[in-house]
């Protein structure tokens, strides 16, 4: 990937990425985050969620295969 | 040093390495800071709309379109004109969140559940969003298709010309670039405002229904549902998450800019409530005209049905319009699973701001999922009508688990800070959850059990 050195005192681009805040480059965005801690009660909700989901999604697909023609 | 010029010189680590993406976004936000700092509200105001009115008028795609008007055709402007308005102010709720932390964190809605709730979340996220979208693309692609027939283009013709709008569109390698050519798309929406003033519709029939929410709805239980959750989907969909999330750090919005941010999504929402409001209206020319509308959905479309109440050039424009519907969202739903896909395969470039070279994962799940839908759309016998009328509901069906990511995500301390959402935003936030989970229920329990003992809609 072409890439360009940053902060050789006095390169011509310095002006314009003064314009990005630090955490927005790409090098700062490319770090991943910590993982959120959920607790177990947060977790069993979303298993919920997602399971009910799903139910709900496969019966619309059995309504809409049945009422093809 | 400008307060607006973050950062300072010495805050940024010596020897950080600089990619292309970064230095075309910052040519961009260079703009931004120069206007803000000379005061130029307007111009400010012009630089950071985008992502908003794009998401909004996105939104009012080929299916929506066409689920407002058989809402119209249907029930009149009774219930449903005051409803889809209530639609597009939860739509504002949920997209000004979805903006907000996007500029505040950087990072897409995807590569966010990704990182903070773990793969396999961001997985399900992602595959549940890759699925609506190409069902989505396919009734886009059938939108272009049905608009483009009403004047005379073949099939062929019509799918070609839509996979290569996302294909051309996508060159030049700038996120502003791209934003600009959608949004001047975008703006076509209005055709239906046109079309819908050509209907001479009475001014005091449509205040009286936007008050009154009547005369409501009669007919099958199941049909009605149908239609309220294809309108909930016409407006609160999981790609909208994505793409304004995304597009919002594409464009590089900071914390500074959600006052702007804020503006253009309610920009696009009004814009989108209106062009949304007028296809119903227009449509309920038919209701009047006591003409059924099941047989106008299977036959030639609502341009041909209209034609002899509106003349032939208004249901011209309504053809145009359909076309625009189709068009923008094929771009705005290819370049949503784009960055998604982008986001979830872990380190994968997913910018506008990066050539087809730097960014080929990116560019190929844009232009691919465009191609892929048009070639569905070609495939002689595919069930076009049935999968256009099913795929907003599919949206809504699917919503609920994007929703409750969005509320956590928007409330998450650590990288929200003092951004998370007021207590007002929480309620109205659980309030659209719980009623998207209830109207995509419904219709999915009623049909199932309807099918099963051979009812029907």
């Amino acid at each position: 990937m072409q890439t360009i050195d940053r902060l050789s005192h006095g390169h011509p681009d310095d002006e314009l990425i003064l314009a990005l805040e630090p955490d927005q480059l790409v090098a700062a965005t490319s770090k991943p985050l910590p993982r959120y801690q959920l607790s177990h009660t947060a977790n069993v909700a979303l298993w919920l969620l997602r399971i009910f989901v799903l139910l709900i999604t496969a019966l619309v697909i059995y309504t809409f295969v049945k009422a093809l023609p | 040093m400008n307060d607006f010029l973050a950062p300072a010189p010495e805050q940024i680590e010596e020897g950080v390495t600089l990619t292309p993406e970064d230095l075309r976004r910052s040519r961009d936000r260079t703009l931004v800071v120069q206007a803000r700092q000379n005061g130029r509200r307007r111009q400010l105001l012009w630089l950071l709309t985008g992502p908003g009115i794009l998401v909004m008028l996105g939104e009012n795609d080929g299916p929506s379109m066409l689920s407002y008007a058989a809402s119209g055709a249907t029930y009149g402007i009774g219930f449903f004109l005051p409803f889809i308005v209530v639609t597009f102010l939860a739509s504002f709720v949920v997209q000004e969140m979805s903006m907000r932390i996007g500029a505040v964190t950087h990072r897409g809605y995807g590569e966010l559940v990704f990182q903070r709730f773990g793969p396999f979340w961001g997985w399900m996220s992602a595959v549940d969003l890759v699925l609506t979208n190409l069902i989505t693309l396919i009734t886009e692609v059938i939108a272009i298709r049905v608009g483009m027939a009403f004047f005379g283009v073949p099939p062929l013709v019509a799918v070609g010309c839509a996979v290569m709008l996302v294909a051309l569109t996508s060159s030049g390698a700038r996120y502003w670039r791209w934003e600009r050519v959608a949004m001047a798309l975008a703006l076509f929406n209005l055709l239906f405002v046109a079309v819908a003033v050509l209907s001479r519709p009475s001014l005091g029939q449509l205040v009286d229904a936007l008050i009154t929410w009547t005369p409501l709805p009669t007919g099958p239980f199941q049909g009605f549902l149908l239609i309220l959750a294809s309108n909930i989907g016409a407006t609160v969909t999981p790609w909208m998450l994505f793409f304004q999330q995304s597009a919002s750090v594409d464009k590089g919005l900071t914390p500074k800019d959600i006052p702007q941010g804020r503006l253009d999504t309610m920009i696009g929402t009004a814009l989108a409530a209106l062009a949304g409001c007028a296809a119903l209206v227009a449509a309920s020319t038919l209701f009047v005209h006591h003409i059924d509308s099941s047989s106008i959905q299977g036959g030639a479309g609502y341009a041909e049905a209209l034609q002899p109440l509106i003349g032939t050039f208004g249901s011209g424009l309504f053809a145009l319009g359909l076309i625009e519907a189709g068009a923008v969202a094929m771009l705005t739903i290819s370049a949503s699973t784009a960055y998604a896909v982008g986001e979830v395969v872990g380190g994968k470039a997913h910018s506008f701001n990066r050539t087809i070279r730097q960014a080929p994962l990116f560019y190929a799940a844009n232009i691919g999922m465009a191609l892929f839908a048009g070639l569905i759309v070609l495939i002689p016998g595919m069930p076009l009508l049935a999968i256009t009328l099913n795929a907003n509901l599919l949206a809504t069906v699917l919503m609920p688990a994007a929703l409750v990511f969005l509320l956590v995500l928007a409330n998450d301390g650590e990288i929200m800070g003092a951004r998370v959402n007021s207590r007002p935003t929480n309620i109205l936030g659980m309030i659209i959850t719980l009623l998207v989970t209830l109207a995509g229920s419904s219709y999915a329990i009623v049909a199932f059990t309807n099918s099963l003992s051979g009812k029907g809609s």
